[in-house]
């Protein structure tokens, strides 16, 4: 590394590789990424729903008219929209309440009825059974129904029909005005679509959303020109809001980092007038940005969004080491400032180890990502920026005198600073757990007030509340089903009682092998059907001649056989995908099959209900607050972790007992007053302020290395008392320190909870460990 | 050579009738209008009615027989005498029906139209024409003469629009005289018949007026 050409060729070569790395990688957006690895099979399940249910993919799409009289404008635009999305592949399953689709459906299971009507029994095929059903439908073709009970009265006299359809029947259903769904105002057409893609993959869902209003408009440019201004367009869901909260923060993020970047130059080319300076040191940045980034598509084959946004963040952080290396840079004497530098990517990295060791994909990347950014900045500072920069004089830019002054009444504070860590940690220990806020409403959509149009939607659309889900899982598909079938019976029960206003499993579209089998042998042989069929019909008005197909439809039914495969390409067939799930887990294979209730009143008493039933689990979907409780642990263990680290690397880097503890004291000072005052602050942490917290700390180990590490030749003579930090190291740290202050007081503004959280976050964190690493820097021997 | 011919001429014939057809649906839908406005006149009606329902999945057709009511603007109400006593009284968008008893027990059901669109369109063949409501009629059907107005009477289908109920019901054939509806014919998909002949009785000859 002796020659520039050398240094500025690896450069030049590295950036090309990463470039080029991370132009190949994919970024996804499935949040579920940050969500922690999973520890109880509940856990499991619900995870596995945000990520993949329905509940997370529904987009209630409601087409509203100005006034009762536009209504039929309405209804013809919901149509054209119906007919637009079912074209389009983003989505699974397109219902605007218009019957003609539903033909499909019907058919199917017109022709399994026999394997799905549970009124399927041996007696019902007797002669009496058979006279009964001959009378019923026989008062039917009286009555002035007759003429929509003919189509299928010849194939199906017992009326099996009717008897799935009733199992089958939504709780509620929106009330069906000009065709289509209305809400009841008779105002706003309904439509509810699936997307494929699951709710959390935000890209996918914002391509969704604006499909559909893309769909909506082209639907306007044809309609005259009267109607146009009088209808609106209003979506709600999951997926919806996660898309509307995405743009929030990447709106807010741009203009603040923007803000921030402007405020941050100002005050570094006010302090070290020099615009040089301040062109060149985004270079370490970038290049450590993009060689983090390169790391982690290379380890995990695609960068997850928010490593990216979180992690341009982090590596904030390599900005410092421009400034370090610069101010305090003096040609031939920088042993001290090269170790220091060395001992601070150490130490950072270290902490970072502990993020990766979390076991959190989303961490992980992040950790990675911080790691090998810092490192590779420092490394650009440290080799390439002498290059270009001349060091710069600190002496001729500030006020010494003021500074020194500072530097020492900062030592006087060393006592005050202890004792208020300690009434830190002795308030942090006295609120316990209420510290934490573990509701994860910044992460998951689902869990997030949905406001009032999603209300109104979801209630008139009869679809109410998906956030329940009864998992019941089996050793096979078989098992998990004829388990399902077990837990019919009792919610049946709650339904009457009213805890539930109804319930969707898929057993009843795929009866378990055993019941299909007994409904099987319950029908009869064709001769034997058409004996007692001719007997039951002796006294009847009808002809038993006209009931062939019904005797042919019965034969079939002796030999079909209900495979959730029966109903592909049917919207029930991406029903039954997401509501049976065959998967591996470790190592060994398993089924569930999912029960969504809806409008549950009383979860007690559903859970109490179905909680005999072998293989269940009763899953609330917004109760994401036990994955979080357990990340929140599993994150403050790697956190110690990462601490009892550091301390290990400043013991053998420096193998100065007194300067290691010094060191490690400093900033476990600082954390605790920093979380001490944001609790204060803030009220309950989240995770955020979590993963923030692991930077400030990150941010607070350089300031509290380079004021408090023994100078050069104390290192050798481990007893010897160090030196005092110099003038220049003061002077980097704190204008540091500033330019940190700066840029996420900045973020802390903002409305978006996650910034504001982040931002306040290092913001404390940064300003008191500035205070308290000067307060434990060895004195200087002017004070002595 | 020869095809092009053929082809031409029947674009010619097509074209002949498309310009026959303008002026006259114009007048025709200005006659409808007026049919309706004639039937819708009569503000309350009362009347004889005998039905047959021809069916192949029946030994013979079932016939039955009572009194229809109309009050304007939307009761309908069907009282059957024969052979047994039942009655379906449609007021707005509710629907109550009470049979004879079976097994012992009443039957007394109560519905919202709005719950049974198909059934719904049945209901509004007799009731919106009786009404004289035309625009209501549309909504379901495509209406359009068979036989105009003359003297002897007229004759008016009914084609849904609804694809689900087309597959059940072909057309309806509305039948009359003047302005008294005299009879409702339905024709299903699989060709079955429904034959509902209406009498005006005594009490609705004399229309109330205001």
């Amino acid at each position: 590394m002796t020659h520039p050409a050398f240094r500025w060729g690896a450069w030049l070569l590295g950036v090309a590789l990463c470039a080029t790395l991370v132009a190949r990688a994919a970024v996804v957006t499935d949040i579920t990424a940050f969500l922690p690895g999973p520890a109880t099979r509940e856990q499991a399940l619900l995870a596995e729903q945000l990520r993949d249910g329905v509940a997370a993919r529904v987009i209630l799409i409601g087409v509203e008219a100005a006034s009762a009289e536009r209504a039929p404008a309405a209804a013809s635009r919901s149509a054209q929209l119906a007919a637009a999305l079912r074209a389009d592949p983003q989505f699974a399953f397109v219902a605007n309440g218009d019957p003609a689709m539903f033909v499909t459906e019907r058919d199917r299971l017109f022709n399994a009825r026999y394997s799905l009507s549970a009124q399927v029994a041996p007696q019902r095929f007797t002669v009496d059974g058979l006279r009964t059903a001959a009378d019923e439908l026989e008062a039917l073709l009286r009555s002035s129904a007759a003429p929509l009970i003919k189509p299928f009265a010849a194939r199906d006299p017992t009326a099996e029909l009717l008897a799935i359809a009733a199992t089958l029947k939504p709780a509620r259903s929106p009330v069906n005005v000009h065709g289509v769904w209305f809400d009841p105002g008779g105002r706003t057409a309904l439509l509810v679509a699936t997307t494929r893609a699951p709710g959390f993959d935000v890209d996918a869902q914002a391509q969704a959303v604006a499909a559909i209003r893309t769909a909506f408009d082209q639907a306007e440019s044809k309609v005259s020109a009267e109607s146009k201004q009088a209808l609106m367009l209003h979506l709600t869901g999951p997926g919806v809001f996660a898309v509307q909260s995405r743009q929030a923060i990447e709106h807010d993020a741009q203009r603040l980092t923007l803000i921030a970047t402007v405020a941050v130059g100002l005050l570094l080319l006010l302090v070290l007038r020099s615009p040089r300076f301040l062109l060149w040191a985004a270079l370490p940045t970038a290049t450590g940005a993009l060689a983090g980034l390169a790391a982690v598509s290379v380890m995990f084959g695609s960068i997850h969004g928010i490593t990216l946004g979180f992690g341009l963040t982090l590596i904030g952080e390599a900005v410092d080491y421009a400034l370090y290396v610069q101010v305090q840079r003096r040609p031939g004497q920088n042993t001290f400032l090269w170790r220091a530098l060395w001992l601070a990517v150490l130490t950072s990295s270290a902490g970072f180890v502990a993020m990766m060791l979390s076991g959190f994909l989303g961490l992980m990347q992040l950790g990675l990502m911080s790691m090998v950014g810092i490192a590779v900045a420092a490394a650009v500072a440290r080799f390439c920026l002498p290059d270009v920069l001349r060091p710069l004089d600190a002496a001729r830019l500030v006020n010494f005198a003021l500074l020194e002054r500072c530097a020492l009444h900062a030592r006087r504070l060393r006592i005050a600073v202890v004792l208020l860590a300690a009434a830190s940690v002795l308030m942090l220990i006295a609120r316990g757990d209420s510290i934490w806020n573990d509701e994860l409403a910044a992460i998951s959509p689902l869990a997030r007030g949905s406001g009032e149009m999603d209300a109104r939607l979801r209630q008139s659309s009869g679809l109410g509340d998906l956030r329940f889900v009864l998992a019941v899982e089996g050793e096979t598909i078989d098992q998990a089903l004829s388990r399902a079938e077990g837990v019919h019976t009792p919610l049946n029960e709650l339904q009457v009682r009213g805890a539930i206003s109804g319930f969707d499993s898929p057993a009843k579209l795929v009866p378990s092998e055993a019941i299909q089998q007994a409904r099987r042998s319950a029908l009869p042989d064709e001769s034997t059907l058409r004996a007692r069929l001719t007997e039951a019909l002796n006294s009847s008005a009808l002809r038993v001649e006209a009931f062939e197909p019904f005797i042919a439809d019965v034969q079939r039914a002796r030999e079909l056989i209900i495979t959730p495969d029966y109903y592909s390409g049917t919207a029930l067939g991406q029903r039954l995908a997401a509501q049976l799930v065959e998967r591996t887990r470790a190592g060994s294979t398993g089924a569930a099959a999912l029960i969504t209730l809806s409008d549950v009143s009383d979860a007690t008493a559903v859970k109490e209900g179905v909680k005999d039933a072998p293989g269940i689990a009763f899953i609330d979907l917004t109760e994401v607050q036990t994955l979080i409780a357990d990340y929140r642990v599993r994150a403050a263990w790697a956190a110690a972790l990462g601490g009892a680290l550091i301390v290990l690397i400043l013991a053998v880097q420096l193998r100065n007992l007194r300067a290691t503890a010094r060191i490690s004291a400093a900033v476990a000072v600082s954390i605790a007053i920093t979380a001490a005052l944001l609790v204060l602050i803030e009220g309950p942490l989240t995770l955020f302020h979590l993963v923030a917290l692991l930077l400030a700390a990150g941010v607070g180990t350089n300031y509290a290395l380079f004021l408090g590490m023994p100078r050069a030749r104390s290192i050798r003579e481990s007893h010897a008392e160090p030196a005092p930090a110099e003038l220049p190291v003061v002077l980097s740290v704190t204008l540091a320190a500033g330019t940190t202050l700066i840029a996420f007081t900045t973020l802390a503004a903002s409305t978006t909870p996650v910034l504001h959280m982040i931002g306040i976050t290092v913001a404390i964190g940064a300003s008191v460990a500035l205070i308290v690493s000067m307060a434990f820097a060895p004195a200087t021997a002017a004070a002595a | 050579m020869h095809v092009c011919c053929a082809a031409r001429r029947r674009w010619l014939m097509l074209a002949a009738l498309a310009s026959l057809i303008s002026p006259a649906s114009a007048q025709a839908d200005d006659s409808l209008v007026r049919l309706f406005s004639d039937l819708g006149a009569q503000r309350e009606r009362h009347a004889r009615f005998s039905e047959r329902k021809f069916s192949t999945l029946l030994k013979a057709p079932i016939e039955s027989s009572g009194t229809l009511i109309f009050r304007a603007p939307d009761i309908l109400e069907k009282l059957t005498s024969e052979p047994q006593r039942e009655s379906v009284r449609i007021e707005g968008n509710t629907v109550t029906y009470e049979g004879a008893p079976v097994r012992g027990r009443t039957q007394r059901r109560t519905f919202a139209l709005s719950e049974a669109p198909l059934l719904a369109a049945l209901i509004e063949s007799l009731r919106a024409t009786l009404a004289g409501d035309l625009p209501a009629l549309r909504r379901h059907y495509q209406v359009s003469w068979i036989a105009p107005q003359t003297a002897q009477g007229w004759q008016v289908s009914l084609v849904p629009r609804d694809r689900s109920l087309l597959e059940a019901v072909s057309r309806v054939v509305l039948r009359g005289a003047g302005s008294e509806l005299g009879a409702v014919e339905i024709v299903e998909a699989n060709g079955d018949l429904t034959l509902l002949n209406i009498t005006p009785l005594a009490a609705s000859a004399a229309p109330p007026k205001k």
